[in-house]
């Protein structure tokens, strides 16, 4: 009879910890109500291996974004300037280019038709 | 009458939008500051993306032309950061999509002026891991860490960057990523669980 308790609560335990292993990302980014807070820590106080779990994707998100923490530096300035002096000149460029074709894209395509039947007589 | 009191003054928006709004009616100076206040936050967002400082600076000015060629489309319905935040997470999304290549990365590029040895990964890894400093060089290691960020699928990358270094919620990463607030749960769960795998290889069984 113990047995078979034991089997059940070890069953449970096993459930527990799927449910509760699968709450841990958002629990670290504190993104769990209370309710599920409580329970979280009060099952990892009692369960070594989810406990161990939650340290090691906790330790696994610091070391490895480590390196993303500390930025190149980024010239706010300058890439205005290009922004200003570059980037939205040429768009314009590019945008009027293409105002010019839409605008004359009917007087094209009579030149091309033209062109075509000249070419076949 | 309830038309007119559906209708919002541009007082009743935020300072940004508030610059977008006057950028809308002509003002340019009123794009320069919003390109003065989120230029680092967009460069940056898409350096943790790329790890390429040409790419970053690159697809942050194409970011910053989406929004000033679009400006006749905005409508203030949500805060701006979230608009640019979602503009930047789509276009940083897609440009690994378009250009499928393998995108480099350096550890030689100029770091922020604060940069020091506090800064290098290794300083990061708790006291109780920090055996393998004897074994592994510190520069072999920064390339590891960083091509284990950069193998990771592209969505949970950046779900990853978003809620770790912009320090949005669920909800701003679903609506800058256009999915769930569920989705976002299980990026971030699937992205730690790789992300825990992919340091096991890089340390060793050992080190957990």
């Amino acid at each position: 009879m113990y047995g078979v308790k034991n089997k059940q609560r070890q069953d449970n335990m096993k459930t527990d910890c799927k449910h509760i292993k699968s709450r841990l990302s958002a629990y670290l980014d504190k993104q769990v109500d209370d309710v599920t807070k409580n329970l979280i820590e009060s099952h990892i106080t009692e369960c070594k291996d989810c406990a161990e779990y939650l340290k090691n994707i906790t330790d696994a998100e610091i070391i490895i974004t480590a390196p993303l923490s500390k930025t190149p530096v980024f010239d706010t300035n300058s890439a205005r300037r290009i922004f200003w002096d570059k980037t939205v000149k040429k768009a314009k460029a590019e945008g009027r280019f293409l105002f010019f074709l839409h605008k004359y894209a009917g007087t094209f395509a009579i030149i091309l038709i033209l062109l075509l039947f000249f070419i076949n007589e | 009458m309830k038309i007119f009191n559906l209708k919002k003054n541009i007082q009743d928006f935020d300072s940004d939008t508030q610059l977008m709004l006057r950028f809308r009616d002509g003002d340019d100076n009123a794009f320069s500051e919003i390109f003065n206040k989120y230029y680092q936050k967009v460069a940056q967002l898409c350096w943790r993306y790329t790890l390429n400082k040409d790419t970053a600076e690159d697809a942050a000015q194409e970011i910053f032309m989406k929004i000033y060629q679009n400006i006749s489309n905005y409508k203030p319905t949500a805060s701006f950061s979230t608009y640019i935040y979602r503009i930047s997470a789509n276009h940083c999304l897609n440009i690994i999509r378009d250009q499928k290549r393998h995108l480099s990365y350096s550890l030689d590029e100029n770091w922020n002026s604060d940069d020091d040895n506090q800064n290098k990964p290794l300083n990061y890894i708790p006291s109780n891991i920090q055996n393998p400093r004897e074994n592994v060089m510190q520069k072999e290691l920064d390339e590891k860490l960083l091509k284990a960020i950069s193998e990771l699928p592209k969505k949970q990358k950046m779900a990853l960057i978003l809620k770790k270094f912009d320090n949005l919620s669920y909800e701003e990463i679903s609506k800058s990523m256009n999915c769930s607030t569920g989705a976002v749960d299980s990026l971030l769960q699937r992205a730690r669980i790789t992300l825990t795998d992919k340091l096991k290889k890089i340390l060793g069984e050992g080190f957990f």
